[in-house]
């Protein structure tokens, strides 16, 4: 019993074990103490199934939302993309227009628009990668849009989509005469 | 089977975009949190979790004024605000080798690729809630251990001395802090 209050005290308080080139500091497993429960249907190792049924219900409520959504998404990817075009040495501009396909590149998906998510990805790897944003460039940048633009006005939602895949190769083969072709490797992180 | 008491937990959720918090907010709620708290940059995020002291940070990397990585550098930062130990979860559009090491050498505590999922945003949230990871303090360094295992097998290099010089308890700052909000 007094073992269980000692370590109960020691999970109150920050512990740090000083070895001779770095030190191992243990905060107090504040979180775990507070919100976690073990109990109620199944074992240690399943977690609350309704909590996550709630949420994906929620969203697909919210699906509602995402066609118009995706529309606004694009109006500031074509702001961004007039404005690189007035202005293609501005660092800004190119940032600005970075992040408006950044955004989405990570949420096309969620938006029902997967090939949106994969021009926008290209877009953004084409934009990091140039050395400078000269007119083979941004014709190319143009060449994205068009494509993402494309792809929402025909609500193009399948991923394999013949012409939109023959699309992607060539915009892919423009793009690494420009950047090369290892680049910007993506890997598979877990979901 | 684990539950997570999510009306327990206060969460600081910062995006630059709207669509993308909104989502966050509605699988926050979902899962049962009250207390989720917003910012569209890194600045107004750095603001907010000295305000607020979320005990969960969700944070994308692509921000204007500065980014996650430069906000995460910020709140890991010794002595500069009063929790440097609150779990980071990067949610980002990024999905490179690099980026994903870059986000761990800053100090983050999981990675979640877009497009979310209400399934990958609880898994990280209960990793980080019932499994926390000791924080390790080298001379370039601050942040969660990033070795999650102990591997007997391990051939990297050894970048530790193991050997114990001192042991130190103290009380953490940050629950007088929170508890004054």
């Amino acid at each position: 019993m007094s073992s269980l209050k000692s370590r109960s005290r020691r999970e109150d308080k920050v512990e740090t074990v000083v070895h001779k080139d770095h030190k191992v500091i243990t905060p107090p497993a504040t979180l775990r103490k507070r919100a976690m429960t073990i109990g109620g249907p199944g074992g240690v190792d399943t977690f609350d199934m309704a909590a996550l049924e709630r949420a994906e219900a929620a969203l697909v409520e919210l699906e509602k939302e995402f066609s118009g959504w995706m529309v606004l998404e694009i109006d500031h990817l074509e702001e961004a993309r007039v404005k690189l075009r007035e202005t293609p040495a501005d660092d800004e501009a190119r940032q600005i227009l970075y992040r408006a396909g950044h955004d989405i590149r990570g949420q096309g998906k969620t938006f029902g628009y997967p090939l949106a998510a994969e021009f926008a990805d290209g877009m953004c790897d084409l934009i990091e990668g140039a050395e400078e944003i000269d007119q083979t460039v941004l014709d190319l940048v143009d060449g994205h849009v068009d494509a993402i633009r494309a792809v929402v006005r025909n609500d193009v939602r399948n991923g394999g989509d013949d012409i939109a895949r023959s699309l992607v190769t060539s915009l892919r083969t423009a793009r690494e005469r420009i950047i090369g072709v290892d680049r910007f490797v993506k890997i598979n992180v877990e979901h | 089977m684990i539950r997570v008491d999510f009306n327990k937990l206060r969460f600081l959720v910062i995006d630059d975009n709207a669509h993308m918090r909104r989502i966050l907010r509605t699988l926050l709620h979902s899962f049962g949190s009250r207390e989720v708290y917003e910012a569209e940059d890194g600045a107004a995020g750095l603001e907010a979790y000295t305000t607020y002291l979320p005990d969960i940070v969700i944070t994308d990397w692509a921000m204007p004024i500065f980014d996650g990585l430069e906000l995460t550098a910020m709140i890991r930062k010794p002595g500069a605000n009063s929790n440097p130990y609150a779990p980071i979860i990067m949610l980002t559009g990024h999905s490179e080798k690099s980026r994903v090491l870059r986000a761990r050498d800053a100090g983050v505590t999981e990675f979640l690729c877009k497009p979310i999922s209400a399934k990958s945003l609880y898994q990280r949230i209960l990793n980080v809630v019932v499994n926390p990871r000791p924080f390790v303090q080298t001379k370039d360094y601050f942040g969660p251990d990033r070795r999650r295992t102990q591997s007997a097998n391990y051939l990297g290099p050894e970048r530790r001395t193991a050997e114990v010089v001192e042991l130190i308890e103290q009380q953490p700052l940050y629950h007088k802090a929170r508890e004054a909000i």
